[in-house]
């Protein structure tokens, strides 16, 4: 638990550079939040009110650092375009990024798992060379590509699923499903290749260990073998992997929100930068790195919990 | 231990079936040729789905058999697949450096006849025109250049950034090493597309601002790998040996650990160079690349996607040239890094 606190600490730094970062980027930004409020005909006057009423003539560090003692009370501010508050945007686009990113992380590894057992059973052989082959093949397929190539096929010629849309889950699961599956299934396509790779460049270092030979010589079958023996020892990459990219996947999936028309947190976030709509950027990008931190800090400490043998250094 | 019994027979196995692995091979070669030509120019009537699906059982066999005969002869390390991964970068690099000089039309110039020509290898365009009658080979090559240029220039920069913070980290330790640590998880917890689409919108659309967002986004890989490397090498007896001769500690980083750890950093290059094409793809794709009208693929797929039910080729020869060169950087990067380090993974 020590090892969990200090890196919690250490979490701080990185949230103060990212969110500074994001301060300095916006402020670079050209155009001029204002002139979106108030329409290209507004008054001089009008305009100094709305800077004052906005704090925008401050100088950076003060706004800076009230912006992050608001944060620190929850507080992210209003947008200034549209003047509903922050949190409550980021709220009701954040359940979309979330089932996205554990839909394609769930799907992924229900496919990738088997698929790397086996070819890390059969390794060498014809499984796996095909296995290889094409996951080569499909890593080197940008997600843009390959949601181009499903909607062409799926949505366009089989006119099995919409291609572009939403549902929120609330207003059916189905309606929901029949939305989300594209999107997922592109963005589980270089994963499932990936993870496939990893398990069974690690199962096949794993089938080499003897107490693998003695469960086969027990007569064990192979699913049990390969499934209940060796999935465990074999695994450590594919989780850090995992979760990497169910934390990058939050706020990774702005090409594929904007392919398929959806309302996720990366198509809010970008549509903020041309309108030099800081509150929105600023609590976006924090969001997005609060959860990336905490799920890469939660996967280094389920290895202490996975494998005793790994001592805790800080 | 069983393969260990077995060796003897398996051995016997391969010196007995010699003669008929080099008839198979030779046949499966001829074979797979001949379906292929079969493929492009036999069938007239049929289908284009078709004539692709026999020309590409064709291509398998005939790939087999290639593979097949380089094993016997050149030896059982010999991959086919790498061999022509390479040719295919040698190729698209030498194309986008001399692309003045290829006989090829200006990818600015359109031409009203033949307007969206399929591609056909008899034709004067072998790859088709697009929506507005331009050669889609001249603007997939020129739309090369800039992928290419961009990959390097942000790979050079990624690699001499990254590595240099990875051995200042990982050799000095201590606060240095929090530091580049509290660096690296920044830049990994900035979601890497929109510090992008934010360096796009603050600077011009140009080559420099995306080579480096995207050195940017690829420096922690680097970075982390240096920093291994560093570890493990900083232990070994020549760097003892150097440091008893009384060394100081910049010498030692720069003439002991550097070299003996550039080479399996460097090695990670192509896998880096094959996603900084895919993330400059992306961009273009949502038009915030290169702007027109400089061709890029992905800007060339996005034209391409409106017509996607009519002239599915615009989209699709653009992206087929996309994903042979990333696959090509994949398939040398794999062997590159396999090469270099065995098969032991470095990230961490």
């Amino acid at each position: 638990m020590r090892l969990f606190g200090l890196r919690l600490l250490q979490l701080i730094p990185v949230l103060l550079i990212v969110t500074l970062a994001t301060f300095l980027l916006t402020e670079f930004l050209p155009g001029d939040p204002v002139y979106d409020i108030l329409g290209p005909e507004a008054r001089p006057e009008q305009i100094a009110l709305v800077r004052q009423q906005l704090d925008l003539d401050a100088p950076l560090p003060s706004r800076y650092v009230s912006w992050v003692s608001d944060a620190l009370q929850g507080d992210l501010g209003k947008s200034l375009i549209t003047g509903r508050s922050v949190s409550a945007t980021l709220r009701q686009r954040m359940p979309v990024n979330l089932e996205i990113a554990v839909l394609t992380q769930l799907l992924a590894l229900l496919v990738a798992i088997p698929l790397g057992a086996w070819s890390a059973y059969r390794a060498g052989r014809r499984f796996d060379r095909a296995v290889t082959t094409t996951s080569f093949g499909v890593v080197a397929v940008p997600p843009f590509l390959s949601a181009l190539i499903l909607v062409a096929i799926v949505a366009y010629k089989l006119r099995l699923l919409p291609n572009t849309g939403w549902t929120p889950i609330g207003q059916g699961i189905g309606e929901n499903l029949r939305y989300i599956a594209l999107p997922v299934v592109t963005l589980a396509l270089t994963e499932i290749a990936v993870y496939s790779q990893l398990l069974r460049s690690d199962m096949a270092a794993t089938l080499q260990e003897d107490y693998v030979l003695a469960a086969r010589a027990r007569g064990l079958s192979n699913r049990h073998v390969l499934m209940r023996e060796a999935l465990r020892p074999s695994s450590f990459s594919l989780i850090t992997l995992a979760g990497v990219n169910l934390g990058r996947l939050i706020g990774g999936t702005v090409i594929i929100e904007r392919i398929f028309g959806l309302p996720g947190l990366g198509t809010a976030i970008t549509q903020a930068i041309p309108a030099k709509d800081y509150t929105v950027l600023q609590g976006g990008v924090l969001l997005l790195a609060v959860a990336y931190l905490l799920i890469n800090l939660l996967v280094d400490v389920s290895y202490t919990f996975l494998d005793p043998r790994i001592k805790r250094h800080g | 231990m069983a393969e260990a019994v077995l060796a003897p027979v398996d051995e016997f196995w391969k010196v007995a079936q010699a003669p008929r692995r080099l008839r198979n091979a030779v046949i499966s070669s001829v074979f797979g040729l001949v379906i292929v030509l079969i493929g492009m120019f036999g069938i007239r009537s049929s289908s284009a789905t078709l004539r692709s699906a026999v020309a590409a059982v064709g291509v398998v066999a005939l790939f087999r058999g290639l593979q097949e005969l380089g094993r016997i002869r050149i030896g059982p390390e010999f991959a086919l697949g790498v061999w022509l991964a390479l040719f295919w970068l040698v190729v698209i690099v030498l194309v986008a450096i001399f692309a003045d000089l290829l006989p090829i039309d200006s990818y600015r110039k359109t031409e009203l006849v033949s307007l969206r020509a399929r591609p056909r290898l008899s034709f004067d365009e072998p790859l088709g025109r697009d929506a507005n009658g331009a050669s889609l080979l001249s603007r997939s090559i020129f739309a090369a250049r800039v992928s290419l240029m961009v990959a390097f220039l942000s790979v050079s920069l990624g690699l001499t950034i990254g590595s240099l913070l990875g051995l200042v980290g990982g050799y000095f330790g201590k606060w240095v090493d929090v530091l580049v640590n509290v660096y690296t998880n920044s830049t990994l917890a900035f979601p890497p597309l929109i510090l992008l689409f934010a360096l796009v919108a603050v600077f011009s659309r140009g080559v420099w601002t995306l080579s480096i967002g995207l050195a940017v986004v690829s420096i922690p890989t680097y970075t982390r790998v240096m920093r291994a490397q560093t570890l493990a090498v900083r232990e070994r007896e020549f760097v003892l040996a150097a440091s008893a001769m009384g060394a100081s500690r910049w010498r030692i980083m720069i003439k002991d650990i550097l070299p003996n750890a550039f080479i399996p950093v460097a090695s990670y290059s192509f896998i880096v160079a094959a996603s900084v094409i895919v993330a400059e793809g992306s961009l273009a794709f949502l038009g915030l690349g290169i702007p027109p009208p400089r061709p890029s693929w992905g800007s060339m797929v996005a034209d391409g996607e409106i017509k996607l039910k009519t002239d599915p080729h615009i989209a699709f020869v653009p992206a087929i040239i996309m994903f042979l060169t990333v696959l090509s950087f994949n398939r040398v990067g794999d062997w590159a890094r396999k090469r270099v380090l065995g098969e032991r993974n470095l990230m961490g």
